[in-house]
């Protein structure tokens, strides 16, 4: 195990991405999208209240912020749009009519969007502004998830029904490697070395961990049942993962993949993201339409809050660089 | 897998890829509750056998399955009105009076949905009586983005639905008696 060399990558990425926060002092602000509802709450964590409620167009689905957190990125599957919010001013700010069921998005560092389309069974990297097609790839049926690497080089899908991984080249979408993992992989996290994608297989009730340097499945851990939403912790030392069907989230030790806790969250979790401190969890409750908030190093929830009915997905945005006003 | 063996054979006939998807991007949620006069132990008795559905379901004529009460068990239930689905059992717990199945392969003739889990749990309820709650989760039967009115979200909501109030209005009955 290279575990001090990836480690001290990791610090120097990790002071990178929590750069931008720090020096504002301000708190990370999550935000959810709720499916049902037509909505993104915007909570803050430092209160763990919702300061905000944004309308946007029918059923979102997917949520992404850029690396900056000024832009949050939501797309509409079944309208073939996606609503870009602007962080300050808590509202939609334009509609990327992309065409299409845009569904899983991620932004690159240079804040490209890359899009899977469930029905078409493809990637595009979009334009942020104009929501222009600048590239398109096939991949596996039904893609889902997508993420992009700390780095920016890889883009990685989970293709759901092809119970497959597509790692793709960032820059010009070729595709890198086609990799078998469980049954209906439905979402996927890149730790944050970039070294290891964790894909959670909804069907099969395991994660498959796949390393980014090999292009190979390296292990299969065993959770519990329905997978959905994971997350590493900043230090990539832990693996959150939310079972939908039982409502419970595993916290799991990504050096010998044993399950160290689990613990009741709302009904039907789906997503998960980390605050860029590191010290807390976010977890979308589908069903009870809520969010779970968990103390990363215990694991125990420690509020629950109502958000709106069909909690899906969640993006950090840290509220510091917010005011940056670095956006054109 | 059958399931994609049918969807790819579906793309090569040229039927819209967005027809045949199982799977659909926005989930759809069914949550009925059902009050009965008699103890939880007495009520799980009677659903706790996962492939014994139809010994208390109205809306069913047989059902048959194979590996009893353990995940990834098996049943085929057959419907009143025509037709018939294989459940796979993913989740199943004696203790807490539950247990967590889905359908195993979509046939939208018989039930407008696609790609259903649902649940059923017994918990105590008013006067020593008990509370089952059944929900599913499921996609409308066309998955695509202009679905006919009978493969929609309202038709889908609308037969889970009626599925669910006619199996807890029969286990009522069985249950206490009537």
């Amino acid at each position: 195990m290279h575990l001090r060399r990836g480690f001290i990558v990791w610090l120097a990425l990790a002071l990178l991405v929590a750069a931008p926060a720090l020096a504002g002092g301000g708190a990370a602000l999550v935000f959810v999208c709720n499916q049902d509802a037509a909505t993104v709450s915007v909570i803050d964590t430092s209160s763990n209240d919702v300061v905000a409620t944004i309308p946007v167009a029918f059923a979102p689905a997917g949520i992404a912020a850029d690396r900056q957190g000024a832009m949050l990125y939501v797309t509409h599957p079944e309208r073939g749009e996606i609503s870009v919010i602007d962080a300050a001013k808590r509202q939609v700010v334009r509609l990327l009519k992309v065409g299409g069921t845009p569904f899983g998005i991620t932004v690159s560092q240079d804040d490209t969007l890359f899009v899977s389309d469930w029905n078409n069974n493809t990637v595009t990297a979009i334009d942020p502004q104009s929501g222009k097609e600048l590239r398109k790839v096939v991949v596996g049926h039904s893609p889902a998830g997508i993420v992009s690497s700390p780095q920016g080089a890889l883009v990685i899908v989970a293709n759901r029904e092809s119970n497959s991984v597509t790692i793709l080249n960032a820059t010009t979408l070729g595709i890198a490697a086609t990799i078998p993992v469980g049954r209906a992989p439905f979402a996927l996290t890149v730790s944050p070395d970039g070294t290891r994608v964790y894909v959670a297989n909804v069907q099969s009730s395991n994660v498959s961990v796949i390393s980014t340097q090999t292009l190979s499945s390296i292990a299969m851990i065993d959770v519990g049942h329905m997978p959905y939403g994971l997350a590493t912790s900043i230090d990539g030392k832990r693996l959150f993962v939310a079972s939908q069907s039982t409502g419970v989230v595993s916290l799991i030790d990504t050096d010998d993949f044993r399950i160290l806790s689990r613990e009741k969250v709302g009904r039907f979790p789906e997503g998960i993201v980390m605050t860029p401190d590191g010290s807390r969890a976010y977890v979308a409750n589908w069903f009870s339409g809520d969010v779970s908030v968990l103390d990363t190093a215990s694991g125990k929830e420690i509020k629950r809050i109502t958000t709106g009915g069909g909690a899906r997905s969640l993006a950090v945005a840290s509220s510091s660089a917010r005011s940056a006003e670095h956006h054109p | 897998m059958s399931l994609m063996r049918s969807l790819v054979a579906c793309l090569f006939v040229g039927v819209t890829a967005v027809a045949a998807h199982a799977h659909g991007p926005t989930p759809q949620k069914v949550e009925e509750k059902i009050d009965i006069a008699a103890p939880p132990a007495k009520v799980w008795d009677i659903i706790k056998n996962f492939a014994d559905i139809a010994t208390w379901n109205p809306a069913l004529t047989s059902s048959t399955g194979t590996g009893g009460n353990e995940n990834n068990a098996s049943r085929t239930i057959v419907f009143k009105s025509g037709g018939e689905l294989v459940e796979g059992l993913d989740y199943y717990s004696d203790k807490e009076m539950d247990y967590l199945y889905r359908l195993s392969k979509e046939k939208i003739d018989v039930l407008p949905v696609s790609s259903y889990t649902a649940e059923i749990t017994v918990k105590p309820g008013p006067n020593d009586g008990s509370t089952v709650t059944w929900m599913g989760r499921f996609y409308r039967a066309d998955t695509g983005n202009e679905p006919a009115p009978d493969k929609n979200d309202a038709a889908a909501i609308k037969a889970m639905t009626e599925y669910f109030k006619t199996g807890l209005a029969g286990l009522k009955a069985k249950a206490e008696g009537k």
